[in-house]
């Protein structure tokens, strides 16, 4: 069943479709505000502010726009109304849980710094370079959708994205985390 | 194609990544150009160390989300609320401010008064209008205008009773000297009524 069919089950209703969406919504919203703000602790939080927002607006929906430009837009501003209310810069994650148990502590280790330094580089981009690398690289949005969501044209959201790209390489180049310390 | 505009198609190429590259001239450029096929390693590789950093597992609290929707609500229907009272009194200020400014309710020993209109303006009493002060509040011109006025006033007034005081002193010799002749004839007839009285009488003895 489509989001939109969902939504409509919702508006008419039926509370059982309103789950179904935050359980399909619930982890792509998950991720891209952990990438976005670089803050695990505060996920949990925002994912649960993006979710009452959309339940509190679902009845104020148009149904000519596409749900999930819908819930990332819920969701971006999110993310700045806590951006704007903690007021201090989103800092990588330390204690971040590696998935593979079964690899050698040597090997959890280098992810973990591996898994942070990505996060460092990620959370020092600029706020519109990230934002855009996260919702095409993550989220696989297209470059209209996001010019959609950010309200620029989509050819600065493509500059954009190639910026943000240049400015991690560097950024992990510096941090010993360059393509060619990886493949060596 | 160049290098510099192979380099320049990477990022958006590489963030169609995971699908084929449909692009034959830049495969092309890819296989005679080691220094443009390292850069394009390395972006895949970036790719891979960007997929390095995990993701948190978020499970959405959806009995709480409900509950706070719930108090939410209800907080804001109790601010509509508040909201509401508060234009219905400042409503009923005004209402009353303007009601007052055109109602007059006047309660005195005697009389009961409601009036509905514009605001009364004051009357001054003749009283108050010929009081000292009221003449001194008057321009120095308009005074010695009005004294004038009063002093002709007074002028005729006195000539008039003195016309009047002459015509009565006149009219009072008249009737004296009217009233003296009167008395003169009054006088004369019982004289001459007297002597016929005494001739009669005589009349009679010499006819008895």
């Amino acid at each position: 069943m489509s989001d939109a069919e969902l939504l409509r089950l919702w508006r008419d209703g039926n509370a059982a479709a309103f789950e179904a969406l935050v359980v399909r919504w619930q982890q792509p919203m998950g991720r891209f505000l952990y990438r976005y703000t670089g803050n695990e602790e505060s996920v949990g939080d925002l994912c649960q502010e993006v979710f009452l927002r959309l339940y509190r607006a679902g009845p104020r929906y148009r149904e000519s726009g596409v749900f999930s430009s819908w819930l990332y837009r819920i969701a971006i501003n999110v993310a700045r109304d806590a951006g704007r209310r903690s007021r201090r810069p989103s800092l990588s994650l330390v204690n971040q849980e590696i998935v593979d148990n079964a690899a050698g502590a040597e090997a959890i280790c280098q992810q973990q710094e591996l898994a942070d330094c990505v996060a460092d580089a990620l959370a020092l981009l600029p706020e519109p370079l990230r934002m855009v690398l996260v919702l095409r690289h993550y989220e696989r949005l297209h470059f209209e959708e996001i010019a959609r969501l950010t309200g620029t044209p989509a050819s600065t959201a493509k500059s954009r994205f190639a910026a943000a790209l240049g400015k991690l390489r560097a950024h992990l180049c510096r941090s010993g985390y360059g393509p060619e310390e990886t493949t060596s | 194609m160049n290098c510099t505009t192979c380099r320049s198609q990477m990022p958006l190429l590489y963030s169609r990544m995971g699908d084929e590259i449909d692009d034959p001239e830049f495969r092309a450029h890819l296989v005679l150009c080691p220094g443009c096929l390292q850069e394009w390693q390395e972006f895949a590789q970036l790719g891979n160390l960007l997929d390095a950093n995990p993701e948190p597992r978020v499970a959405v609290d959806l009995v709480g989300l409900y509950r706070r929707a719930a108090l939410l609500e209800a907080r804001r229907g109790r601010r509509w609320r508040w909201l509401g009272m508060a234009a219905a009194l400042l409503l009923l200020l005004g209402g009353s401010i303007a009601l007052m400014a055109r109602l007059e309710l006047r309660l005195t020993r005697h009389e009961l008064a409601l009036r509905w209109g514009e605001p009364r303006t004051p009357i001054v009493s003749a009283i108050e209008r010929t009081s000292p002060a009221a003449a001194n509040a008057l321009p120095p011109g308009k005074r010695e205008e009005q004294i004038e006025v009063l002093s002709a006033m007074v002028r005729a007034l006195i000539q008039e009773l003195q016309t009047v005081d002459i015509r009565q002193r006149r009219d009072r010799a008249d009737m004296d000297l009217r009233v003296s002749g009167l008395q003169e004839q009054t006088l004369k007839r019982w004289l001459t009524l007297q002597k016929d009285l005494e001739a009669l009488y005589v009349l009679t003895q010499k006819g008895d």
